[in-house]
């Protein structure tokens, strides 16, 4: 007998019906996205974690708002970013950008390599931006929404989208300079 | 002129110009190597940020599941479902409030039928307008010699009113506790869980 998988939108279907076991699946095919998305948000791993399950129970409550027609993860990622913005409101100091070490922690020093070390400090550099332009930040540049998308997921006029993103390329070209020259 | 293209590089770059302004801006890009420039250092910021580093694994996905599946929240409960459960919970109560007061209303009946028939003229001293309480009245003539057999016969009516309504009631009740034991045994065989591990 040949398995079947089911689909996103049956799986929803499902969920929507009350079926918890189905919702879970789909938590476990979009845990990934946003755990990273939340985690770019607000640098700390266990917030991220707190955050990404905060914004699947607020995926599972507003289920029934949810039109097929848009893609289920752009769906997810607006309620991702605002759950990673409602975290980091709460605890607005967890991560001091000046402690994120340059050089990932390994004990083979071969390993760290210069990849790393330009990782890490992209980490910083995006940590660094104003909240406000790092959550369009990471809505274009990570998950790909369009300008409008990330108007509607975030509440803001899309001139206002424009310009916090102009703004964020601009800080992290002037941060990243070396890096982009080594390009 | 080229500050007002530069603006729009941006949105260009992310795909988000159509019809004469991406002509605009295309026009422009084959002439202006500082603009080609421009764009070419967006498209190295992408490919820059891409290392972002992705969150070290913590939870494994099947227990992250698991752990978001046990903090959901059960589904509300419609309000028009809400409202008909109470009304069902209150039912027995507004039943029997109802035969208390109809049980009420013929007591003083039966009360104000005896003063009457046995002192008419009490009455309707009082209020000509309670006489037509009574239920039955003979002819004024006969009022002395039947009174009696009068009480009696009103008696015995009011008696016949009270069975018919309490037997309608006792009914009502009977249905509701039929109906509330078929529900318990529905809801008994949905909640019987799956599996237990």
């Amino acid at each position: 007998m040949p398995s079947t998988i089911a689909t996103d939108h049956e799986l929803i279907a499902q969920a929507r019906q009350g079926d918890r076991q189905a919702y879970g699946d789909l938590v476990c095919r979009y845990r990934d996205g946003v755990v990273n998305l939340v985690y770019r948000m607000c640098g700390d791993p266990q917030l991220a974690e707190e955050a990404a399950q905060e914004a699947f129970i607020r995926v599972w409550q507003h289920l029934d708002s949810y039109k097929p027609q848009y893609p289920f993860r752009n769906w997810v990622s607006r309620i991702a970013v605002n759950a990673a913005l409602d975290a980091l409101r709460r605890t607005p100091a967890t991560v001091n950008v000046e402690d994120i070490p340059l050089e990932a922690p390994d004990e083979d020093p071969e390993a760290q390599t210069e990849t790393r070390q330009r990782a890490a400090l992209v980490q910083k550099a995006v940590l660094a931006l104003p909240t406000a332009s790092r959550a369009v930040l990471v809505l274009r540049e990570y998950e790909g929404l369009s300008y409008h998308e990330i108007a509607e997921a975030l509440s803001i006029p899309l001139g206002t989208v424009m310009s916090r993103l102009n703004y964020a390329r601009g800080q992290l070209r002037q941060t990243l300079a070396a890096q982009l020259e080594a390009l | 002129m080229t500050e007002h293209i530069t603006q729009w590089i941006p949105a260009y770059y992310d795909g988000e110009l159509h019809g004469a302004r991406k002509q605009q801006i295309e026009a422009h890009l084959s002439q202006c190597a500082g603009c080609r420039e421009e764009l070419e250092q967006l498209g190295g910021l992408s490919a820059l940020l891409q290392e972002n580093p992705v969150m070290p694994v913590r939870t494994p996905v099947a227990r992250f599941a698991a752990q978001v599946r046990l903090r959901l929240p059960q589904p509300k409960e419609p309000t028009w479902r809400k409202m008909l459960k109470t009304g069902w919970q209150a039912a027995p109560l507004g039943i029997v409030g109802a035969w208390a007061f109809i049980q009420a209303v013929l007591l003083v009946a039966v009360v104000i039928t005896i003063i009457v028939q046995v002192d008419g003229a009490s009455l309707t001293a009082i209020s000509p307008d309670l006489t037509g309480l009574l239920i039955f009245r003979w002819p004024e003539t006969a009022l002395q010699t039947q009174v009696w057999p009068t009480i009696a016969l009103d008696l015995g009516l009011l008696a016949i009113i009270n069975l018919i309504l309490t037997v309608i009631f006792a009914g009502l009740i009977v249905s509701w506790l039929a109906g509330w034991w078929a529900y318990r045994q529905h809801q008994g065989f949905m909640s019987i869980p799956k599996t237990v591990v």
